[in-house]
């Protein structure tokens, strides 16, 4: 079922690419995207309920440092700690963890050495010819996969494989 | 006003920075590691001796703890033991001035490529207030000082004084292990442009560069002296790299994570152990967006700026020596890789300021606001939570100095709350009681101990320790003796807390 939903994502993709309102169908097919890797990585179910066991890892890693920070912070009036250290520092270290998975370092260990070549020629080609869909999509999966507990990179590469693929071939164009 | 008001901002955060690089220069990290004291009390024995703490006679390799560090921070730093007083600042000197050193040259040599003054204040900000930096520039560490020489390769290469490049290139591989394939890199590029100029000082660039490396290259040759370290941290020497492919697996892989902007303004910073929000990247986040922007007008503008070549192979270069080593991402290996990284992000920065003024203000207060928040973290709290980490064998190094009431002592060198790790007591009570170097030099290893003077290094173990009058047992508050010991034979002499406030290590000795 996944697979065939992620299916009519990518021909939904392939027929709007060249139309007018390509740019804001794109950021549906990412927010889409993005919704499908919550649910394949089990961060929420087919109700749309979010699973607050395996609700981000913020909760059960980087909450006991910000409390404990909180706790120690006699550096500063109790006033200002909230500001310092609190949870608003947690979305940037999603964002940051999406960014590490987008990594040709992390993809290297689906592809091989052999294939990241035309990979990394094809995405220089890519953001010449600002084709900038298929990092859209990327990112919205990692984006994702990084707000699980321990980012689970097998749903995240089924997601991501066909971009990777398309980007390969696309390292063949002029 | 704009502008005025950007400028001020900026020289603020200069002298922020400035501030923040020297400020508890003697507590951040809360003591020396293995590494550092090694280096410390080497440099004290040399000036004293002109010999290493294993008696070696002017080494071009210190062996230190099987380690065999690279030689230049020890000679430099000999002379400051000296004459200044024997603490971690006084060990430090060396590395924050040769930080301080670098973000003059960066600056320095972005001026000379681009001739734009704000480029350079720009460059110069960036550094400064680099995690990264900040943190290398806190520590004995041979690594920024082979920045600094690196650095003043390229700047004097700019400028034109080619003999002078190859001098300080060669020097930057007696610095750190890291630009033994780093300087020769370099040295490439610049024969390659010198000699499309002019053959002779090509020449003449070359054999400089051989003649100061020369010594070098004899003593790995031939003494085999330098050779331990260098071949150990190879990947081909790890036994899971066993083919080709897997060689290259492992090489690209290593090269993109070093390379990874995650790692470079996420996580990169590992003051605590991941995850953890509070661990800065190894630039402050908001930089990442001037990186890309800087990267692209990079590349676009590649054939228009002679200069600009230079930075893109040296971001293309640097990140092959530490992708070639094992052992996970090494911020210290890599360190070279900072200056054409702040050199794209500066470019990046200046092209949002000519972009939007006011996006560049913006910017500019995003991330300020970030350098105060990973100062105040790497400042007050990392001493703190990771004091535990850290050898805290220096105030019962001072604390023995001012109470000699017992004929002999017995250190346990291992320590920790589950006494789990391994230091080198022998180092810090040598370096901050001022031991004559002799007696390290003469000491004895004997089965059951190492001895110099009334000192034994050894492993504590309760029940079996011949418990001997006069004698005092330091060990660590994870090797405890029994509570029937403590009852009936043994008395609490001392007891140290780390810099956290927690236990650390205690002095027992017999009732």
């Amino acid at each position: 079922m996944p697979e065939i939903f992620l299916f009519l994502l990518w021909i939904g993709y392939l027929v709007i690419k060249f139309k007018p309102l390509k740019y804001s169908l794109l950021i549906l097919i990412g927010v889409l995207v993005f919704g499908f890797s919550l649910y394949r990585n089990g961060i929420i179910n087919s109700d749309f309920q979010v699973n607050s066991d395996r609700l981000f890892y913020v909760n059960s890693h980087y909450f006991d440092h910000i409390t404990r920070f909180q706790t120690w912070s006699v550096y500063l009036p109790y006033r200002f700690r909230p500001f310092i250290y609190a949870n608003w520092i947690i979305p940037i270290n999603v964002f940051g963890r999406a960014i590490s998975l987008f990594w040709f370092d992390k993809v290297l260990a689906f592809t091989g050495p052999v294939f990241i070549l035309p990979l990394v020629v094809g995405t220089v080609k890519a953001i010449q010819k600002k084709w900038l869909a298929p990092f859209l999509i990327i990112f919205a999966t990692c984006l994702a996969a990084g707000l699980a507990r321990d980012p689970n990179l097998g749903p995240a590469f089924v997601l991501v494989l066909p971009q990777l693929v398309t980007l390969m071939v696309f390292s063949l164009a002029k | 006003m704009l502008n005025k008001f950007i400028i001020s901002i900026s020289i603020v955060c200069l002298l922020a920075g400035l501030v923040v690089r020297l400020t508890k220069l003697e507590s951040v990290p809360p003591h020396l590691s293995n590494d550092e004291i090694s280096i410390a009390y080497d440099a004290y024995s040399m000036v004293k001796t002109g010999r290493d703490e294993h008696g070696h006679l002017f080494p071009i390799s210190f062996q230190s703890h099987g380690s065999y560090k690279a030689p230049l921070y020890s000679y430099l730093l000999a002379p400051l033991t000296l004459i200044l007083p024997h603490t971690d600042t006084t060990a430090k000197l060396p590395s924050a001035a040769a930080g301080l050193l670098t973000i003059l040259v960066i600056s320095l040599t972005i001026y000379k490529l681009s001739k734009n003054r704000l480029l350079s204040l720009l460059a110069g900000l960036i550094m400064t207030t680099s995690p990264w930096h900040i943190y290398t520039s806190h520590m004995v560490l041979e690594t920024n000082l082979a920045l600094l020489f690196t650095s003043l390769s390229v700047l004097l290469f700019v400028s034109g004084h080619f003999n002078l490049t190859a001098v300080f290139l060669s020097l930057s591989m007696y610095a750190y292990h890291t630009q033994w394939g780093l300087a020769p890199l370099l040295a490439i590029y610049f024969f390659q442009n010198i000699f499309k100029n002019n053959r002779r000082s090509a020449l003449t660039f070359l054999i400089t560069f051989f003649v100061f490396s020369f010594p070098l290259a004899f003593d790995y040759l031939s003494l085999g002296g330098t050779s331990a370290r260098a071949n150990v941290e190879m990947i081909w020497n790890d036994p899971q790299v066993n083919s080709a492919l897997s060689f290259l697996t492992t090489f690209i892989s290593n090269y993109f994570s070093y390379t990874n902007p995650g790692y470079l303004f996420f996580s990169g910073l590992s003051l605590f152990p991941s995850p953890h929000p509070y661990n800065p990247g190894l630039f402050v986040w908001p930089l990442i967006i001037p990186y890309f922007v800087g990267l692209m007008y990079l590349f676009k503008n590649l054939k228009l700026k002679p200069g600009f070549k230079l930075i893109l192979y040296w971001f293309l270069i640097s990140p092959i020596v530490p992708a070639l080593t094992h052992g996970g991402n090494s911020l210290l290996r890599n360190l070279p890789s900072i200056i054409p990284y702040t050199l794209v992000i500066a470019i990046g920065c200046h092209q949002i300021y000519l972009y939007k003024k006011v996006l560049f203000a913006l910017l500019l207060i995003v991330y300020s606001s970030f350098i105060f928040l990973y100062s105040w973290v790497y400042l007050f709290h990392f001493p703190v939570e990771t004091a535990a980490t850290y050898q805290g064998y220096k105030p019962i190094a001072q604390y023995l100095n001012t109470h000699p009431g017992f004929a002999q002592v017995r250190i346990d060198d291992r320590f920790g709350i589950d006494n789990q790790f391994s230091g080198v007591p022998h180092l810090y009570f040598a370096y901050f009681n001022y031991l004559s170097p002799a007696l390290l030099q003469n000491r004895q290893f004997k089965k059951d101990a190492t001895y110099h003077g009334n000192v034994a290094i050894t492993w504590i173990n309760w029940a079996n320790e011949p418990l001997t009058p006069s004698t005092w047992y330091v060990t660590s508050v994870g090797n405890r003796p029994s509570q029937s010991q403590q009852q009936n034979l043994l008395q609490l002499v001392s007891s140290f807390p780390d810099a956290g406030g927690r236990p650390a290590f205690e002095i027992w000795t017999t009732r």
